[in-house]
This record gives structure tokens, C-alpha cells and sequence, in this order.
């Protein structure tokens, strides 16, 4: 595995964490019809769907955004991911997302985002994945550059500071009562 | 009656619409094909389309665990397995695993609970009870295979540098 030097993106601003009103990478949205089985509920794979396109990547906004991974032939793959649904959402629901960086290492990094209603407030659902850093010309995964991982640090110091979500680290199981 | 365990019920292909532009299988497509798994399941047990329409019932998935283990591509074929790890009167704890079918290697795994839903009040409700005793039946026969390492995993950073 030999790292490749990759430009940092000199355009990029870092996000402001210390004076935005929420500390946490927010985004927003909207449930869309095709998402939504013959039930009227929104379907598991759609929650992730919702999560893969919409929610806040920290990724996007440390500077791995699509045009920079292009350009570098690089790439982000999740290797694993959590949800946990506490309510279902129906079709034309606004929904607010948010992510939150928890962890990272040379290559990985963890993050908890949630969807909530955007109207309502209430909580829809967590998503808690690992991300690998990959290099598309050999579709391996690489260590991040230095200015990436100091960015990911950054982003980690305020984000740690936050309460995180009690579904972080949960277990699949019968344990947890059904919430409906 | 034995059953075949675990069950190998589900096979299915990768569509051209689940592919995003890293030229794979998107992340949510693989929950899509286990979801499609899931439905399979549920036909077996005597949850299929006719029971849940005739009843008013639905099934609705309220966590999942994916490891994504190895990439596929458009077109690659699938098969997929199936064990039952638990169950009480409205919810199976299930685990699904899919194979590329020609090639062989595991591509990915999913936890599921899946909750039995009243469509009237939109709330969980127990299943018939020949129904449950099918999904316990299974149950019971799966409790003597080896429990798959995916199984329980946290998220974290402490094991497996993959890829």
C-alpha cells in the first residue's frame, strides 16, 4: 500500500463549527412517493437510500466532495452500517438529517446520522456506518492524506462535545421493545 | 419434518438500477435485494402477499445490520440464505447471507427484526398462531447451526481493515 499524494482542495473553507447555529452537519428533504410500499410505509432499503443521498456526509464537507473524488480517483465505500427505525415515515414527510462524526483512523471513518421529521421533530430513524477510503485505479483501500485526516480531527474535536445518540453501538435483537 | 438449514430459498440478480457511480452495487440496493429475501421468508412461514392483503397485515423491518463484504456487479447473479436466530408472538430476529451464485464468495450479510404489523391501528400485533409455531419450528432448527461471526457486531472502528 503506498499512499499517492493527493491536493489538498485549496478552494475548500472548513465549515465554521464554533459560531453555526447547530454544531452538527445538517441537510433536508422530503420522503418521495417511490419510496413508499403498497403499505403506506416507508421501506428499509429506502431509509438507507435516503441516508446514501441525502443525509450530511462528513466526507462533502471536509473536501471529498464528488468533483474532487473524480478528479483523484478516489472513492468512499461503506463496509457496514446499522439502522434503526423509531418511526415510519409516509410519502411527502420533510425530513431533516444529521450527521456526526465519531471516530476516524488512517483509512476509516465512523459516523451516526439521523432522519427526523422535519415538521414534527420527531426522531424517524439512525444510520450508523464505517466508510473506507478507497483508490479507484487499484479499488483498494488507502490511507487518507494528512491535511484529510487533520480535517476529520477538526471536525471530531467540536463533534465530540455533542451528546451522541443512544443507538450508537447497537445490537440487532429482541431486546429493545418494539417502539409501535 | 427437517428442514433444509439454513433455508436457500431466494435468488435473485444485480439490475442495472441498482448500480450508482462507483460502477457497483449501491449500498441501499443490497438492503433492497435482502429485503426481497425477507419477503421470501415471509412467504414460506405463511406471511405472503395473499395472508397480509386477506388480514390486513404488513411487515415491517425495524433494524438492520449490513456488513457489505465484497462488491457486485450488473448482472452478477445471487443467492441468498436465510436462518432464523429468534422470535417472539410479533417479531423474527433474522439473518440473511448473499453469495454470488457462479463465482461463490459471500458478498454481504444482513441482520434484520422484522415486526408484524396491524394495518388497522397501524400497530404490532401477534402473529396466528400456526404461523409462529412454523417460524419457532425453524428456529429451533437453526439454533444447532454454527452462529455466523456478522452476527451481533457493533459498529466500530477496532476489527476488520477489509478491501
Amino acid at each position: 500500500m503506498s499512499a499517492r499524494p493527493l491536493p489538498e482542495p485549496a478552494e475548500l473553507q472548513m465549515p465554521d463549527m464554533e459560531v453555526s447555529g447547530t454544531p452538527l452537519f445538517e441537510s433536508r428533504g422530503i420522503v418521495e412517493p417511490g419510496w413508499v410500499g403498497a403499505n403506506g410505509f416507508m421501506g428499509v432499503a429506502y431509509y438507507v437510500y435516503a441516508f446514501d443521498t441525502l443525509s450530511p456526509w462528513v466526507h462533502r464537507h471536509v473536501g471529498l466532495t464528488r468533483a474532487y473524488r473524480s478528479a483523484t480517483q478516489t472513492s468512499t465505500f461503506v463496509l457496514e452500517a446499522n439502522l434503526v427505525v423509531e418511526k415510519p415515515l409516509r410519502a411527502g414527510d420533510p425530513i431533516r438529517f444529521t450527521s456526526q462524526l465519531l471516530g476516524f483512523d488512517a483509512k476509516r471513518v465512523q459516523v451516526i446520522s439521523s432522519i427526523y421529521h422535519d415538521a414534527e421533530g420527531w426522531l424517524a430513524a439512525t444510520y450508523e456506518v464505517i466508510v473506507l477510503f478507497v483508490d479507484m485505479r487499484a479499488r483498494r483501500s488507502m490511507a487518507m492524506p494528512d491535511w484529510l485526516q487533520a480535517r476529520f480531527a477538526a471536525v471530531l474535536e467540536a463533534h465530540s462535545r455533542q451528546p451522541t445518540p443512544p443507538q450508537v453501538g447497537r445490537v440487532v435483537g429482541l431486546q429493545h421493545p418494539p417502539p409501535f | 419434518m427437517t428442514e433444509p438449514a439454513p433455508l436457500a430459498i431466494h435468488r435473485d440478480y444485480v439490475r442495472e438500477e441498482w448500480i450508482d457511480y462507483n460502477r457497483h452495487m449501491n449500498v441501499a440496493f443490497y438492503v433492497l435485494a435482502f429485503d426481497h429475501a425477507t419477503e421470501a421468508f415471509c412467504a414460506h412461514v405463511g406471511l405472503g402477499e395473499q395472508y397480509l392483503k386477506e388480514r390486513n397485515k404488513s411487515i415491517f423491518v425495524l433494524e438492520a445490520h449490513i456488513t457489505y463484504d465484497r462488491e457486485v456487479m450488473a448482472g452478477d447473479p445471487l443467492r441468498f440464505t436465510t436462518r432464523i436466530l429468534d422470535c417472539d408472538a410479533k417479531r423474527v430476529h433474522l439473518f440473511h447471507e448473499m453469495y454470488h451464485a457462479e463465482e461463490g464468495y459471500l458478498a454481504s450479510t444482513n441482520e434484520i427484526v422484522m415486526l408484524h404489523v396491524d394495518m388497522a391501528d397501524r400497530r404490532s400485533a401477534p402473529m396466528p398462531p400456526e404461523i409462529l409455531e412454523r417460524v419457532t419450528q425453524l428456529k429451533d432448527a437453526h439454533s444447532a447451526l454454527p452462529r455466523p461471526a456478522q452476527v451481533g457486531r457493533v459498529i466500530g472502528l477496532k476489527k476488520r481493515a477489509a478491501a
